[in-house]
């Protein structure tokens, strides 16, 4: 079944190359490529810029440092021998399956100064190190998240973040996270702790669900759609996620109507109105309608009626372009589908 | 008490953990929890969301499972609940750079109606595995499967006659795929299907295949420039409909690390999206160019510029963007971090409904800590979004404030005051709110083997709406002879909407349980 299903996947994907293709400019002379002044000056410029980075660079080396064998360090530190045995940080010589080079001196260079005065001072923990000091240690074997994250700003690194304060070089899980609970990430971010104890909020207090369900930060987050954040919420939400027939704009991100997508009608961690809203009732509708004849047309009569009385499918619809409930016409009587004056898509 | 294949397996996989432990030489350790809930409600139990997932009952779970091998092997499992329909199973066993594999199972629900009658169930079960056959190659799969399931309220606050509509899905999406990695550099290749099969209508059911490459690597001899990249293909389809929605994303970004720690980030992003229900075309194209400048430990700025053009042949609108962000730490005392930012996105062919748009974003967060007795710190954020051909706006300010203090020889107390303001302006019925939360916790020192753990949120919204929520959480711990112990906890919740009659909650709670901690 997966490689018939590979196969039409396949067969799917050449269908869509020709889409590359698409012209949206005429050019007046084919097969003379058009440059406008001012994109000739950028390439121009471009190229200067490159060759000054080029040659303005020294040529960098990684720091080495004094021999140090592990032995030597697990005469005192006893404890750290057992603790990193079944960790992804084990000591080499620790197993027989070698597959990186890992010491005490890797993560804990400069480490002469702490042979000939073994206190605490003199101790070079990566933990109190900052900024590319530290970086330049965990990412002899890692890469750094904002080096894999393409797309947005990874705000732990671009505020001095350490490594360290997420993860327990120590530790046991594959993450290496100190937790992975929600409290811990809610330890520094207490603005958004108070966000749950609004209205309506997504259940991570609860542990239902976690922090990391939505927050990912490698590159290997699911971008489906061009820039859509809404890609997250559709893991879970699939139901609201299309495609539609007849799309609700505001829902998609990559439309030109859309905005932040989801989020632009709903505040992720906690609300003060139901469903996480950003506006109760009709309000939220009005951020962007208001199709005055709703609430004056025959005498009234819809003017209270909340706007999902009849648009139903506010995330989008197969069945109708304003989104109204298929059932509709039976339940407002019929009388304004069968008098002609109304469809399902006017 | 319904025990699912899931808990039957967790359990399972923990006893012969545990019977297999003799065979086996390492260590391991635990918690076993086991007693009951008793709840006590009344009012409303639809509003108050934190109590949607306490359930009466008989309660067991092991906490924090871990046992170790002296060859690395590690099995871990955390199972809570797993007598209650709120259960949260997790079990894994890996050994580090070789295997792992690993299994979750997760159910929570939903009300809607006063009574509880109207409610959904959320049912999440999943697993992975990740293999490394040789030294730099990684293969990895897995499988998720979310079901929902009752009966959910669609329409909006206040009205007389809600609309009651049905859920019953499965979703399933399984992916495959394998990393290389070698010196700094990785190349990632995935495939995704996922399947979307409703109960109660097959004019939803859809399928989609994702296909992933990305990579990241820096550039040999020029290790100071590292490059990534990648290109992404989805395909999404309804199947009753012919609805389909493909989406081609390309992605390049550069980051080049000059000496005196200056730092310059470039990114690429090119997407389109057609969809063959209305035969539109959409390109999104993102530049985005930022130079970061750090002093050490001590600070950092950073600054950058956004653009980005959206096309779909009718229309196009291009938005242009500014960011800044910095930070300074004095003697890991003084903490000030801020950023700002502001995009203004103008409809440059055809016109939209929206219009054109303005952005802007600023924080600013200060904290003061000392190793000894804890921190303090504040923070101001606030938002603007206006729409001048639609003529609406929002603004949104929030500041909060925290304070931490902790003491080897008392124990911990944690104080925290947020406030929220929004304020909508709308093409009708303007929205306004303010939000105060205040919350509290203490966790003093253990005295003669009694802990204690004490706390409270308290919640008021005011302007266009009138709510007022309160909780307190009480939990006593009695440790006894031979790593057991007993524990009392004790929740009250409170619910008041004054601007709806009858539109209120309270509750009590208490679990009492023992408690082993186990070694092996």
């Amino acid at each position: 079944m997966f490689r018939r299903k590979m196969l039409k996947f396949v067969v799917r994907f050449d269908n869509l190359a020709p889409s590359f293709s698409r012209q949206k400019s005429t050019n007046p002379m084919p097969g003379v490529i058009m440059r406008s002044p001012n994109a000739r000056a950028l390439s121009t410029a471009s190229l200067i810029c490159l060759a000054i980075l080029l040659l303005a660079l020294p040529s960098t080396t990684l720091t080495q440092d004094a021999d140090v064998d592990d032995e030597t360090c697990l005469d005192c530190h006893e404890d750290y021998d057992k603790s990193l045995a079944a960790t992804p940080h084990r000591l080499s010589f620790q197993t027989e399956n070698l597959r990186t080079e890992l010491r005490c001196v890797s993560c804990h260079p400069k480490s002469e100064a702490h042979l000939d005065d073994p206190s605490e001072e003199t101790m070079a923990s990566p933990a109190e190190l900052g900024g590319r000091e530290l970086l330049d240690i965990c990412t002899q074997c890692h890469k750094a998240h904002d080096e894999l994250d393409n797309y947005g700003y990874d705000a732990h690194s671009t505020e001095d973040v350490n490594c360290t304060e997420c993860h327990a070089v120590h530790g046991y899980d594959a993450s290496l996270l100190l937790d992975d609970d929600a409290e811990f990430c809610l330890k520094c971010h207490t603005a958004t702790r108070t966000q749950f104890a609004r209205r309506s909020n997504h259940p991570v207090l609860q542990q239902n669900i976690t922090c990391l369900n939505c927050h990912r930060f490698t590159v290997r987050q699911d971008h489906t759609i061009a820039y859509d954040l809404s890609s997250h919420c559709r893991d879970c939400h699939p139901e609201q996620g299309g495609p539609f027939l007849y799309e609700h704009e505001a829902v998609n991100a990559y439309s030109l109507e859309g905005g932040t997508g989801c989020s632009d009608c709903h505040e992720p961690h906690g609300s003060a109105n139901n469903r996480l809203l950003r506006q109760p009732g009709n309000q939220i509708c009005a951020q962007c309608h208001f199709p005055a004849g709703h609430r004056t047309a025959h005498g009234g009569i819809w003017a209270d009626r909340p706007c999902q009385f009849c648009h139903i499918d506010t995330h989008g619809s197969f069945v109708s372009n304003l989104y109204l409930d298929p059932d509709l016409p039976a339940k407002v009587g019929g009388v304004c589908y069968n008098s002609g004056c109304h469809s399902l898509n006017r | 008490m319904r025990l699912t294949k899931l808990v039957v397996l967790s359990l399972v996989t923990v006893v012969v953990a545990i019977l297999a432990t003799p065979a086996v030489s390492g260590e391991g350790s635990g918690l076993a929890r086991l007693g009951y809930i008793y709840t006590d409600e009344m009012g409303n139990v639809a509003v108050n969301q934190e109590t949607f997932n306490i359930y009466e009952g008989g309660n067991f779970s092991i906490e924090d499972f871990l046992y170790t091998t002296d060859s690395g092997l590690r099995f871990r499992a955390d199972l809570r609940a797993i007598t209650l329909e709120n259960r949260n199973l997790t079990l894994s066993a890996a050994k580090s750079k070789l295997f792992s594999i690993s299994a979750y199972g997760n159910k929570y629900q939903r009300i809607y109606e006063s009574a509880g009658k109207d409610a959904t169930k959320r049912e999440m079960l999943g697993g992975r595995v990740s293999v490394s056959p040789v030294r730099y190659v990684k293969f990895f799969g897995g499988f998720d499967r979310t079901n929902k399931s009752g009966e959910n309220r669609l329409v909006f606050d206040g009205t007389t006659d809600p609309v009651v509509l049905t859920s019953d899905y499965a979703h399933r999406s399984f992916d495959i795929g394998a990393e290389g990695f070698y010196r700094g550099t990785n190349l990632r290749v995935e495939y995704k299907t996922l399947e979307f099969e409703d109960e109660t209508g097959a004019l939803n059911d859809r399928e989609a295949d994702v296909v992933r490459l990305s990579g990241t690597s820096p550039v040999p001899r020029l290790k100071w420039i590292v490059l990534s990249g990648g290109y992404n293909y989805r395909q999404d389809e309804v199947g009753e409909n012919g609805v389909e929605l493909g989406t081609n994303l390309g992605w390049g970004a550069a980051r080049v690390y000059f000496p005196r720690q200056f730092t310059v980030d470039y990114r690429f992003v090119f997407g389109r999206t057609l969809h063959n229900g209305t035969n539109i075309e959409t390109d999104n194209v993102f530049n985005t160019v930022a130079v970061s400048k750090r002093w050490n430990r001590h600070g950092g700025v950073r600054v950058g510029y956004e653009s980005r053009i959206a096309d779909d042949l009718i229309d196009r609108s291009e938005s242009n963007g500014f960011l800044f962000n910095g930070w300074y730490n004095y003697a890991n005392r003084l903490f000030v971090r801020g950023s700002a930012g502001i995009r203004n996105e103008d409809v440059v062919t055809g016109s939209t409904l929206l219009g054109d748009e303005d952005f802007t974003r600023y924080q600013l967060t200060v904290k003061l800590a000392d190793k000894r007795l804890g921190d303090i710190s504040a923070r101001y954020q606030g938002r603007t979004r206006t729409r001048d051909d639609l003529g609406t706006r929002v603004d949104y300010n929030g500041f909060s404030a925290q304070l931490n203090l902790s003491r080897e020889k008392y124990g911990q107390l944690s104080v925290s005051y947020s406030y929220y303001l929004g304020e909508f302006e709308n093409l009708v019925d303007d929205f306004e709110f303010s939000d105060h939360v205040l919350t509290g916790m203490v966790t003093p020192v253990s005295y003669k083997s009694v802990t204690v753990k004490a706390g409270c949120t308290f919640y008021r919204s005011r302007r266009d709406l009138d709510i007022e929520k309160f909780s307190l959480n009480l939990g006593v711990r009695y440790d006894l002879p031979r790593d057991f112990g007993v524990e009392a906890r004790y929740w009250a919740f409170n619910y008041d909407d004054f601007q709806v009659a009858d539109d209120f909650y309270s509750a009590n709670m208490v679990e009492l349980d023992l408690l082993k901690d186990f070694s092996l």
